[in-house]
């Protein structure tokens, strides 16, 4: 051990990184200090920013290093952070994922919130997929975006940061394709006045570098997996792209920026539509019944969805 | 050389001196996919692989 070891092709140091693309090396100083300039250029390129942005944290690898990133240059963007997390309730592997989310944002001296699927809607997500385990990640994700605009607006938070790293774009562009479903292309972007706008500082990060700057800031732990994630349809395809990115490096990062212009494209298209106010919850959404009283019924948002919590 | 997997089996594989990516492909594993460390450090994967070494594979996607 020694003689083999490769060095970054900046400084000469010990290499923990190899550009698939160039052949170059990097070092842990350089690798880090690459994926902060992204992150931070993602961050001053997303038009006027508050002095406070949300950063939304479920405690995995991604979020946690997207916060170790934010943190880290802060000095820069001259941003305050809030870390926002959603507890679904998902016993046997929740309690584990907040208790590490508390612990990074105790590290990182970085503010915490969270708000629970229980005190929101009435239920766990246990309880709301006894009867619907097979559209477990699609109910999870319609329930916990609106938790986490919910806890954002309580906060009164106007820009919300998300761990999405490049290939989560590419592996979108691709499900997309598959589905051929042009609105879910454009979910989430219009305009309104309740939402968080989102960014997604992480976007020209692939996610190999995303899980290497959580190892080198010291902050990757091993979770358990969501018992949930299992036969999704992203796993197939991230799959699929990872094998493409092996034998043609940079297609990941071309069909991330694939997505990002089909979007922006269709952007354009649709920035006359506004958003309309929920029949039932009140809640913005492009159809006259928001996907959360699809789901629930009117039931929740009586009970509880416009409940101020006293959190 | 012995890798451990990440799912916590370990097997001793011959380098003949390949570097660690050749070394992964020719047992069906995809280098994208993983990171690998060496002791505490994370190396390139294009490092030669050494026979008295021991490397830990890291896979980098995780159904969180």
């Amino acid at each position: 051990m020694g003689d083999d070891q490769i060095l970054c092709s900046l400084c000469r140091q010990p290499a923990v990184w190899r550009d698939r693309e160039t052949g170059s090396h990097l070092c842990s100083l350089h690798l880090k200090e690459s994926v902060e300039n992204r992150v931070a250029e993602m961050i001053c390129t997303a038009g006027p920013l508050p002095d406070r942005v949300g950063v939304a944290f479920s405690g995995g690898k991604d979020s946690t290093a997207l916060l170790a990133a934010m943190t880290a240059t802060q000095d820069h963007t001259g941003i305050r952070l809030i870390a926002l997390t959603v507890d679904e309730g998902i016993g046997g592997y929740r309690e584990e994922t907040i208790r590490h989310a508390a612990q990074v944002c105790s590290i990182l001296g970085v503010e915490h919130r969270i708000i629970s699927f229980p005190d929101l809607f009435g239920y766990s997500l246990d309880e709301i997929l006894q009867q619907q385990e097979s559209r477990a990640c699609t109910v999870c994700g319609i329930l916990r975006r609106r938790a986490l605009e919910i806890l954002a607006e309580e906060e009164g938070i106007r820009l919300l940061a998300t761990g999405h790293n490049q290939d989560d774009h590419a592996q979108t562009a691709l499900m997309n394709a598959f589905s051929a479903d042009l609105k879910k292309v454009c979910a989430g972007t219009g305009p309104s006045l309740r939402y968080a706008r989102r960014i997604k500082p992480f976007a020209r990060v692939s996610e190999r570098e995303v899980t290497l700057y959580a190892i080198l800031a010291g902050l990757f732990t091993r979770l358990p997996e969501c018992p949930y994630a299992g036969g999704a349809l992203r796993n197939e395809v991230r799959s699929l792209l990872n094998r493409f990115e092996q034998q043609f490096p940079g297609s990941m990062r071309n069909a991330a920026a694939c997505e990002a212009e089909i979007r922006s494209r269709l952007r354009e298209k649709s920035s006359g539509k506004g958003l309309v106010p929920c029949r039932i919850c009140g809640w913005p959404g492009t159809g006259e019944i928001c996907q959360v009283c699809t789901l629930l019924g009117a039931g929740w948002a009586r009970s509880g969805g416009d409940r101020p919590r006293d959190r | 050389m012995r890798i451990l997997f990440p799912d916590g089996h370990e097997e001793e594989i011959p380098a003949r001196g390949r570097t660690i990516e050749a070394v992964l492909l020719g047992i069906g594993m995809n280098p994208a996919e993983l990171l690998i460390s060496r002791g505490e450090t994370i190396i390139p994967e294009d490092t030669i692989g050494i026979d008295e070494d021991t490397i830990h594979l890291i896979r980098i996607s995780h159904g969180g």
